[in-house]
């Protein structure tokens, strides 16, 4: 629409007040949004700069909004689940409103430190990072020919050879797999392992944890997101987890933790093999293999409404179990050796052993992480133990505190005081000698903490 | 409890050999003798350390010398019934089951003729997880337990008691003692309560020893060979075997003055244009390729000849013969810096330190 003014001409009442003032008011207006233009740019330099940094770092990085929403996290604080291992293993809330910086020890083995942002004696919000130790080792003199028979993967236990070699058959076709066992089980390992002797292998293998992911930023990391889709959107967008993926395999970690929403989006990628990038128009034909896990039951979120029962159908083609490391007790000893070698490496330390009693107890616990525990554990005690023999009093001490369940003959004669002067001396070396490992043994024995300090009396201990 | 029976013998031969690091001798004939002893009289017993009674004693029989020489001369066992009755009465102990000293070569297989003449068990696991040329290179010694009461008998049938508190005192006076008679001894020695082996044995190498020379037999083609022995090794408390290198043996050498053999291949297939030598003092040593380390011990060197497609030792390499080199790491056991005292690359006047398999080829192993 013409204004019925051409730039250079006299202005028509170009002398009256009312023309002076709308100039003045259009100047004003024109520096304003000249500022805003500014800022904008501004606040786009310092988020692209904290991206760049972030891939930067080698560290988990979350940041962290004053109330507490996440904002940004980088791709190390999503391989290692930080923001999951976070919310379990702290108490985010409080450490949030404490806003004090904080150091850390997530699963007794991941050093964060929470650090907060201030302007003057305003809280802006946070960052929470990973402080893992450099590993600057020499390793690797030479690249070995690529060889079959899996070396990474160590398993004895047959219930577990048999999902392999059904992994490695499937692997062979397109068809869409749902994995499914505890978590810390290895299925990303297994997802991998299809992946790589995939005729996809030589495609992008591409992983996200839906459960790892603040629920309001899953849907873009999977999906993408057009240039101004919403505020803070990159310009000129960018491509989600699903587009990367193309004509590789993409692994759904956790897809039980999927929202209802993302479901319906998902099972549509699932039927007309397109996607839709959040705030585009226009579908992006891909061609992904989709490997899916979970720990959770999916039968029952059905039952309750919590998962979309047509989608179970579509991923749960070729469905494989990964059983529970208390199921592989003939493994136990295996992968304890062997990522006790990995870490003496990557820690330049000396080679370390298990003691014949440490090694009894490793073996009935009943590791309820699985293998992500048991690697935890190792390195923890290959960090902070420089003995080279690794023996009971090394154990970590939900481990040490660890006891195979009891006959009821037993736990009687425990209920009775029957409990001999040596084992009571065992058990007092598992469970501590200070006050809260004897409150804690005290406990295990079903009897009061009064009881057990006349029992020591009794037999000197 | 596991049985060894006749089936047993020609994969324990095998991996015997593979484990024996190119040494350790191999003892074709022996293994006819066992076979046709236990198909005839039965198996032996083998006993897992958890279920050894732990005030209950062992003891270890094992071939001391030249296993060429003990291939000329054959033993029949009855020298290590003699020892180990001698030593039963020097001990005033019955014994539960036999020991073996070294789980590979000839060593592997002795204990076990001595078992089925005593009719006693054989435990699962070994003091060396692998050959040694010497008697202190033993799990026993890093545990600071002495060999002795040790009674050996010469090839010459002569019987030698030794209570020397120090394990190398004990391998010089042994060796000198095996020298003078004949090349070749069998002793009976290390008794032991079950409590300490269980502490101080490396478990269950028998049973793998039969698992991996099981892969010999019917190998098909190198690959599936190479892909079994990958799934086997990497699930035992070694780790997974890796091909160093595949070529033809150029030369054979000996550097007088320092003890070491020398094999030098000239680099085929994958590795044309490269080269690989390998040290030797008795076993396989040290190996280099293209002059950097490529392996080094304790951990495991072997060589498969790849028109047999089975493991050989370091007597076998002839000039033009194809090989593949292949690597394994050694158990933890053997790793610590107790053990790398005893039995590390310095051990055998390398005068650099010990850098592990794993290490070298992190991105296969990690």
């Amino acid at each position: 629409m013409g204004v019925g003014w051409q730039f250079g001409e006299p202005a028509p009442f170009a002398d009256s007040p009312s023309w002076l003032k709308l100039m003045v008011d259009i100047s004003s207006l024109l520096a304003s949004i000249l500022q805003q233009e500014k800022s904008w740019s501004l606040g786009e330099l310092s988020r692209q700069a904290v991206e760049l940094c972030g891939q930067l770092l080698g560290e988990g990085l979350i940041l962290f909004d004053d109330r507490g929403e996440v904002i940004y996290q980088n791709e190390i604080a999503n391989e290692l689940n930080l923001y999951r291992q976070f919310r379990e293993g702290t108490d985010i809330n409080k450490l949030l409103q404490n806003r004090k910086e904080t150091e850390l020890l997530l699963n007794n083995s991941l050093p964060v430190r929470f650090r907060p942002f201030y302007y003057g004696r305003d809280y802006l919000g946070g960052a929470v990072f990973t402080r893992r130790e450099r590993r600057e080792v020499k390793t690797g003199a030479f690249e070995p020919r690529e060889q079959a028979g899996l070396p990474k993967v160590i398993c004895k236990n047959p219930k577990l050879v048999k999902a392999i070699s059904i992994a490695r058959q499937v692997a062979l076709t397109d068809s869409t797999i749902l994995l499914r066992g505890e978590s810390g089980t290895g299925k990303e390992m297994f997802a991998r392992i299809i992946h790589e002797n995939s005729p996809r292998k030589k495609g992008p293998f591409i992983a996200i944890n839906c459960a790892a992911i603040p629920e309001n930023l899953l849907e873009s990391e999977l999906f993408g997101y057009e240039e101004g889709s919403f505020t803070g959107a990159r310009r000129g967008g960018k491509p989600g987890k699903i587009e990367l993926a193309h004509r590789g395999t993409l692994f759904l970690d956790e897809i039980g933790d999927m929202p209802p929403a993302l479901q319906a989006k998902l099972l549509r990628v699932l039927q007309e093999k397109k996607i839709e990038r959040v705030g585009g128009t226009r579908p992006v034909p891909i061609d992904v293999r989709i490997i899916a896990a979970t720990h959770r039951n999916l039968e029952e979120m059905i039952a309750t409404g919590q998962f979309r029962e047509d989608l179970f159908y579509r991923l749960s083609v070729i469905p494989i179990y990964i059983p529970p490391l208390r199921e592989r007790p003939e493994d136990i000893e295996l992968l304890l050796y062997y990522y006790a070698k990995k870490y003496c490496i990557l820690l330049n330390k000396e080679f370390k052993t298990f003691t014949y009693d440490a090694l009894q107890l490793l073996k009935t616990y009943p590791w309820p992480g699985n293998i992500r525990e048991l690697e935890n554990t190792v390195e923890y005690i290959v960090t902070v133990d420089d003995k080279e023999e690794i023996g009971v009093e090394s154990l970590p001490l939900p481990i040490r505190r660890f006891y195979p369940p009891r006959s009821s003959s037993e736990r009687k004669n425990m209920h009775t005081g029957r409990v001999s002067r040596e084992e009571l001396a065992e058990l007092l070396e598992r469970f501590g000698y200070s006050t809260e490992g004897k409150r804690e043994l005290a406990r295990y024995l079903g009897i009061s903490l009064a009881t057990l300090y006349r029992w020591l009396k009794k037999y000197k201990l | 409890m596991q049985a060894i029976d006749d089936k047993w013998i020609e994969p324990l031969l095998y991996g015997g050999i593979f484990l024996g690091s190119g040494g350790g001798g191999k003892t074709k004939v022996m293994a006819l003798l066992l076979q046709e002893l236990l198909a005839d009289k039965g198996a032996v017993g083998l006993i897992q350390l958890e279920d050894l009674e732990p005030e209950g004693v062992y003891a270890a029989v094992a071939i001391m010398g030249s296993p060429e020489l003990a291939e000329e001369n054959l033993p029949a066992g009855h020298e290590g019934v003699r020892a180990l009755e001698q030593l039963k009465g020097l001990t005033g102990k019955e014994f539960l089951a036999l020991v073996t000293v070294e789980g590979a070569g000839v060593n592997i297989l002795y204990p076990l003729l001595v078992a089925r003449r005593t009719g006693l068990p054989l435990v699962d696991a070994d003091a060396m997880g692998r050959a040694f040329p010497e008697l202190q290179m033993t799990t026993f010694h890093f545990a600071q337990l002495t060999g002795t009461p040790l009674v050996l008998i010469d090839s010459r049938g002569r019987e030698h008691i030794f209570s020397e508190e120090d394990n190398f005192l004990l391998e010089l006076n042994t060796r000198q003692v095996v020298g003078e008679g004949g090349g070749v001894g069998f002793f009976a020695g290390f008794p032991t309560t079950g409590s300490v082996l269980r502490r101080i044995l490396i478990p269950r190498t028998i049973s793998f020893a039969a698992e991996l020379g099981q892969v010999f037999i019917n190998p098909g083609s190198y690959s599936h060979l190479l892909e079994h022995l990958v799934v086997i090794t990497k699930n035992s408390l070694y780790g997974s075997a890796i091909e160093l290198f595949i070529g033809f043996v150029q030369d054979i050498g000996k550097i007088e003055t320092l003890k070491w053999r020398t094999i030098t291949l000239r680099g085929s297939g994958p590795y044309t244009d490269e080269e690989f030598k390998i040290l030797i003092q008795n076993e396989n040593l040290i190996a280099y390729r293209n002059n950097r380390v490529a392996a080094m011990v304790p951990d495991l060197i072997s060589f498969i000849d790849l028109e047999t497609l089975k493991p050989i030792n370091n007597n076998d390499v002839s000039p033009g013969m194809e090989v593949a080199v292949i690597g394994m790491p050694a158990p933890a056991q053997l790793k610590t810096k107790k053990a790398l005292n005893v039995v590390g690359p310095q051990c055998f006047g390398y005068k650099s330190g010990y850098e592990p398999l794993e290490k070298l080829y992190f991105s296969y192993y990690y």
